[in-house]
């Protein structure tokens, strides 16, 4: 498996929007989570998000984003194999976890990619990979970014295809290798 | 999940012969396919003179063979039960960044088989477990037992070694 068929690194320090991201999970009541697809979800203050990481804002132009939320597991939680239903790319970022592991599959050859999360680092995430999330402890938390676009009109290749192209156009814009 | 229903640590040292049995992974050249895994053979009478408990399992329930399975780096070993045995005994030798886990898929559950060097555990092969492996090759020493899993349950052996004090 090519792990940048997976998955690419954003350039950009996304402490500042991690540490308000966590602080936002960690203080939210029971009933502002929601369910969805075995984790739990609420959703992020989105102008909030974009002018404490200014990368997002200038992707915001280039791909336009639906929402940014927070995810949930709980331990032991298992999160099947599985590709998302309508997104194509997702960008994530992991705020909070002890012991646990998201990992791409290639289910034909059996092989295996680790999602090694780095802290303070965004990822684009290429959602149309069978992967699988195990949160063997600890509560884990995971900032996620959504696109406007279904999968079909932007899907992972084409999304970072937009961002070389903007990159080569404005000359200063730094976002991926 | 119950981790009770899926392993069980096994009380005794297996400090020397995970020793000789990841020597004898290192120093061998030809292994053989081994249900996904690649495999090689130990001499159980060695194995049994370097670990008693074996040898008093064995009294208890044959074993058939013990050897030592092989993953390479970067494979994924599917969600499974295993098609023959019910119980088998594992040991981690050597790994890098890799994990076995049990997962409960009606209730999108996972527990964790946190290995601890040098000791073995008895492994309910019947309860759906994967195993992922990100870094390095992965060595396990293995226990078969002659009876498969209808004759050797998980429970059935669980209860006879906790009769003898091995668990």
């Amino acid at each position: 498996m090519d792990p940048n068929e997976c998955y690419k690194e954003l350039y950009c320090d996304g402490g500042t929007l991690a540490e308000y991201a966590l602080a936002q999970s960690l203080k939210q009541d029971l009933w502002m989570w929601y369910p969805h697809f075995g984790s739990s979800v609420f959703s992020l203050d989105l102008d909030q998000v974009l002018s404490l990481c200014p990368t997002l804002d200038t992707i915001n132009n280039i791909a336009k984003i639906k929402h940014a939320i927070v995810t949930n597991m709980t331990p032991n939680d298992h999160y099947k194999l599985h590709i998302d239903e309508t997104a194509g790319p997702r960008i994530n970022m992991l705020l909070q976890s002890q012991n646990s592991f998201s990992t791409f599959i290639d289910v034909n050859n059996n092989k295996t990619v680790h999602m090694n999360y780095q802290p303070n680092k965004l990822y684009i995430f290429n959602t149309q990979v069978p992967h699988t999330i195990f949160n063997f402890e600890g509560d884990r938390y995971l900032f996620s970014i959504e696109f406007e676009e279904h999968k079909s009109v932007l899907p992972y290749r084409g999304f970072i295809k937009r961002l070389r192209r903007e990159q080569k156009l404005t000359g200063s814009l730094s976002l991926i290798h | 999940m119950e981790p009770n229903e899926c392993y069980r640590t096994l009380y005794c040292n297996a400090g020397n012969l995970a020793e000789y049995a990841l020597a004898e992974a290192l120093s061998r050249d030809v292994w053989h396919p081994y249900f996904g895994f690649q495999a090689i053979s130990l001499d159980i009478d060695h194995v049994f003179s370097l670990c008693p408990t074996l040898e008093t399992i064995n009294t208890i329930a044959k074993i058939k063979g013990v050897g030592v399975t092989k993953m390479l780096s970067k494979d994924y070993y599917k969600l499974h039960t295993d098609t023959e045995r019910g119980v088998g005994i594992n040991m981690l030798l050597q790994h890098r960044n890799s994990f076995c886990a049990y997962v409960d898929p009606q209730e999108n559950k996972t527990l964790l088989l946190d290995y601890q060097s040098n000791t073995m555990y008895l492994f309910n092969t019947q309860v759906l477990h994967t195993v992922l492996n990100f870094e390095e090759d992965r060595y396990m020493f293995t226990v078969e037992f002659e009876d498969t899993k209808k004759l050797l349950p998980y429970r059935a052996l669980v209860k006879m070694l906790s009769k003898e004090n091995i668990l």
